[in-house]
């Protein structure tokens, strides 16, 4: 028994080594100066139609796949016997996977990224490292009322850069990036979920480049908002909250004209949608006006300082929604509606600054407004505290009925007459970021202020939820960041941030006597009071490597 | 510049004392971020009030104009009232998604039944709007006390059209469909008074409620002075109002304050008064129970009797 596990164990590794093979002879024959390719590039040059001839070719291909396989084999192994020789004997020899087409000095591969150390102290028990939307824990709960300190280094970065050469006048490109923000299991220990840190991909897209268009088609930031151009300086953690900050995948397409030093980009784009079952993609587009002529400086977050030219932009966003109807045995039933949002960038170079390297005293303004409905996802992880209501029970069964939701919470809900609705949010956020003349601006200061809110949210909610739910969020953070070395940042920051709850106090009750018999007229429920609210402080010290 | 043993020196001590400045630059920062959040925790919503201790509270204490209590908003999220243990999978299914309240509140008016399905619970309020607005607490000098605390407030309950009206209910010739509504609401919540139904002028066809809600709650056991202190003590209750059920409870401590005429108490440490989910602070005045007067009055359960008189009620 044991003889034919260990003979089943053999063959097992002989026909994957053979699998593995034959996959790197695939590649080979992808790699190799093929002729293949440029043959095929000719043929589709001469436009040629000819089936069977290109039948004949594809069995040609598979056929000689073995034989172009053998040679490369024998190619790389004598230019490794040339490289031995020519290196003298003793020195190491370095294979080389051969690149897919092109010199492999003619491709750009370039690693980047950052490590980098935060220390948090929070005033309340409520935000893992970023704050995110989350509900604020309230005063005179335990949570509410007591710190919280987090250091983690799971916001460094790691990413590859990769640039193939032009061919027949297309540029190339791709990137991937990660961050070790992935997602663990429920059951993980805190210690786990910090120090291990799983990988997340961030982007992940390839980039072509023509004459005529540009395009993009992977997971990259969001055309929505312009994410990546006109994001504020601070050493918390994008986006803040208000922010639009998203990656999706996406199909984009971007146009740039220029005139003089005038750029306009006009993009759109295909976006996975905010609901996969919609069976529709998202729709983005917008345009972006910049201007080179007038330059600032602008760190995006707690990133590296560029130039920034003034730029406006103004992006869109277009989704649909489909759900089972609000009752427990829908049928086939689907409700509909629809989600937008608009938005309006600007970066405002204050006091402009020439150089990089010398970009003391520039002074910039960063400004976003969305408003939109349908759209909270957008905002990173923001609901708002928004879900789906339960399922009334008229026929009183056991267990009850569990509405079959197919959107994730804070999209669309529905209202008090069951119909499909979408939750709305409006949200602005400026910044201002100055670089004191010191070292060539190597210190610099920076401040937000955001602040977003719902106007149907509560609407969308049954009283007994309000506690629940957020209608409005305000935030305002201080920065210190300070250059130890071109690559190496300090940081310091402040940072508040205040959410309004639904719920409202009770007017005053009259000490010492309970309800007398004495019906009043009725009021506007949820009203009268004021209004509960929760507020965290957190402060906030950043290092990075930048490479 | 040619570099010397003494340039290459100097150059070396400007470079230690650039990175001991370095050095302490980060931790003056570090201290400042302790700093910076140490001292800006959120406000509480109810002040600790005096705790100068003085002498055992014995005595009869109620809330009054000038004495006031003090509750956080908490928010509780209600859970399904549809289904014991509801929030729980049964195996091998997954957690219900988190969900908001029914819109319904579990009340659903049939036409062939114009009651609701079930509804033996009160109509549901956030539990945050919850205040004590009426107290009564007696202490005895053997160690036994008792605590009447009633929630008092105005509230609304909301129900949409499709609650009402969607499963059959119509205007009769009892009256309208909220008319209905609140004559069943009358019947089963006996801690709603003054309950007041009309339609929603934005919602045809819909119900608001309006209920002012009386609500008893605490309970009675036992006090005593915490060793080692003279102004904490430590009730531990072994009964629950309103039904005076036995019911063990954690020790609840809290800082008082006895100036004669009135008392303060403070939940001690942060911990709730009486272990009341929210109330923090009961701002008392003496009162004198008369159990000789022929009415029912504080602190007794029928006529002249009860935990507060000397004679227990048949």
């Amino acid at each position: 028994m044991k003889h034919r596990a260990l003979s089943a164990f053999a063959i097992s590794i002989a026909l994957f080594g053979a699998h593995a093979h034959a996959q790197d002879d695939d590649e080979d024959l992808a790699a190799t100066p093929g002729k293949a390719s440029d043959a095929k590039s000719g043929d589709d040059g001469k436009k040629s139609d000819d089936t069977k001839a290109d039948a004949a070719k594809s069995t040609a291909k598979d056929e000689g796949s073995a034989k172009v396989s053998l040679s490369a084999d024998a190619k790389s192994g004598s230019a490794s016997a040339d490289a031995t020789a020519d290196a003298g004997p003793g020195a190491e020899v370095v294979p080389q996977r051969p690149p897919v087409y092109g010199k492999r000095g003619d491709w750009a591969i370039t690693p980047y990224g950052y490590a980098r150390f935060d220390a948090i102290e929070d005033s309340t028990q409520s935000f893992e490292d970023g704050i995110q939307p989350n509900l604020i824990q309230r005063v005179g709960t335990y949570r509410g009322d007591h710190r919280r300190t987090i250091f983690t280094a799971r916001d460094s970065r790691l990413g590859l850069a990769v640039g193939a050469p032009t061919y027949q006048g297309i540029k190339s490109s791709a990137q991937i990036e990660f961050d070790f923000y992935g997602l663990v299991p429920t059951d993980a220990r805190r210690h786990d979920s910090v120090v291990f840190g799983p990988l997340r991909i961030r982007h992940a897209y390839l980039k072509l480049e023509t004459s005529v268009v540009d395009v993009i088609a992977g997971q990259y930031y969001d055309v929505f908002g312009w994410n990546g151009s006109f994001y504020p300086a601070t050493v918390g953690y994008l986006g803040v909250p208000a922010e639009i900050y998203h990656r999706n995948p996406q199909l984009r397409i971007e146009k740039k004209i220029h005139a003089g030093d005038v750029e306009l980009t006009a993009a759109v784009a295909a976006v996975r949608p905010g609901q996969r079952d919609s069976g529709v993609p998202d729709g983005e587009g917008g345009l972006k006006l910049t201007y080179s002529g007038w330059t600032g400086i602008a760190t995006p977050g707690f990133g590296r300082p560029a130039l920034a030219p003034l730029s406006v932009g103004v992006s869109g966003l277009y989704r649909h929604f489909e759900a089972p109807a609000f009752r427990a045995e829908p049928g086939s039933e689907a409700v509909h509606t629809n989600g937008y949002g608009v938005a309006v960038n600007v970066l405002l170079p204050v006091v402009p600054a020439k150089t990089v390297e010398d970009h003391g005293n520039a002074l910039t303004l960063t400004g976003e407004f969305s408003k939109g409905t349908g759209i909270a996802d957008m905002y990173t992880f923001m609901d708002g505290g928004s879900r789906f209501p339960l399922l009334p029970n008229p026929g009183n069964t056991s267990p009850a009925t569990v509405y079959p939701a197919n959107v994730d919470p804070g999209l669309v809900t529905f209202d008090r007459n069951f119909a499909l609705k979408t939750v709305n949010w409006q949200g602005f956020v400026a910044g201002l970021q100055y670089y004191l003349p010191i070292g060539g601006g190597r210190v610099w200061i920076a401040g937000i202020y955001s602040q977003i809110k719902s106007d149907n949210i509560k609407n969308l909610t049954p009283f007994a939820s309000y506690g629940g739910i957020f209608t409005k969020m305000e935030y305002i953070d201080a920065n210190l960041g300070i250059d130890i070395t071109p690559a190496v940042a300090l940081g310091l920051s402040f940072q508040t941030v205040k959410q309004t709850f639904a719920d409202v106090s009770p007017a005053t009750p009259v000490f010492g006597a309970v309800a007398a018999d004495s019906p009043n007229a009725l009021g506007i429920p949820g009203t009268g009071g004021v209004a509960a609210s929760a507020r965290n402080n957190r402060g906030q010290l950043s290092m990075a490597l930048f490479f | 510049m040619i570099e010397t043993p003494t340039t290459s020196r100097s150059n070396k001590s400007r470079e230690r004392r650039r990175h001991g400045a370095l050095g302490a630059t980060s931790a003056g920062l570090c201290a400042l971020l302790l700093l910076l959040a140490t001292g800006c925790a959120q406000k509480p919503t109810c002040p600790d009030l005096a705790s100068c201790g003085g002498a055992l509270p014995v005595g009869d204490w109620v809330l009054g104009p000038g004495h006031a209590s003090c509750s956080e908003q908490l928010y509780e999220p209600p859970p399904d009232p549809r289904l014991a243990k509801g929030d729980q999978p049964a195996a091998r299914l997954p957690v219900p998604e988190e969900s908001l309240y029914d819109w319904c509140d579990a009340l659903i008016f049939k036409g062939d039944d114009p009651q609701s399905v079930d509804s033996n619970h009160v109509a549901r309020f956030s539990v945050s709007d919850q205040a004590i607005g009426a107290a009564w607490i007696h202490y005895d000098g053997a160690g036994n006390y008792a605590a009447s605390l009633t929630k008092t407030g105005t509230y609304y309950v909301d129900y949409p059209s499709v609650c009402v009206r969607g499963f059959g209910a119509r205007d009769d010739a009892t009256g309208g469909v909220c008319t209905q509504v609140q004559g069943y609401l009358a019947g089963k919540s006996p801690v709603g008074r003054n309950i007041a139904c009309q339609a929603n002028p934005n919602d045809p066809g819909s119900c608001t409620c309006r209920f002012d809600l009386s609500v008893l709650t605490g309970g009675s056991g036992e006090y005593a002075l915490v060793p080692g202190t003279k102004n904490t003590i430590v009730h531990a209750r072994t009964a629950r109002f309103p039904d005076k059920s036995q019911a063990a409870d954690f020790p609840a401590t809290a800082t008082f304050c006895n100036q004669g005429t009135s008392l303060q108490l403070t939940g001690a440490n942060g911990a709730y008064l009486f272990n009341e989910p929210g109330l923090r602070t009961l701002d008392l005045q003496s009162t004198v129970i008369n159990c000789t007067d022929g009415l029912q009055g504080l602190g007794e359960d029928g006529v002249d009797c009860g935990v507060a008189c000397p004679m227990p009620c048949p």
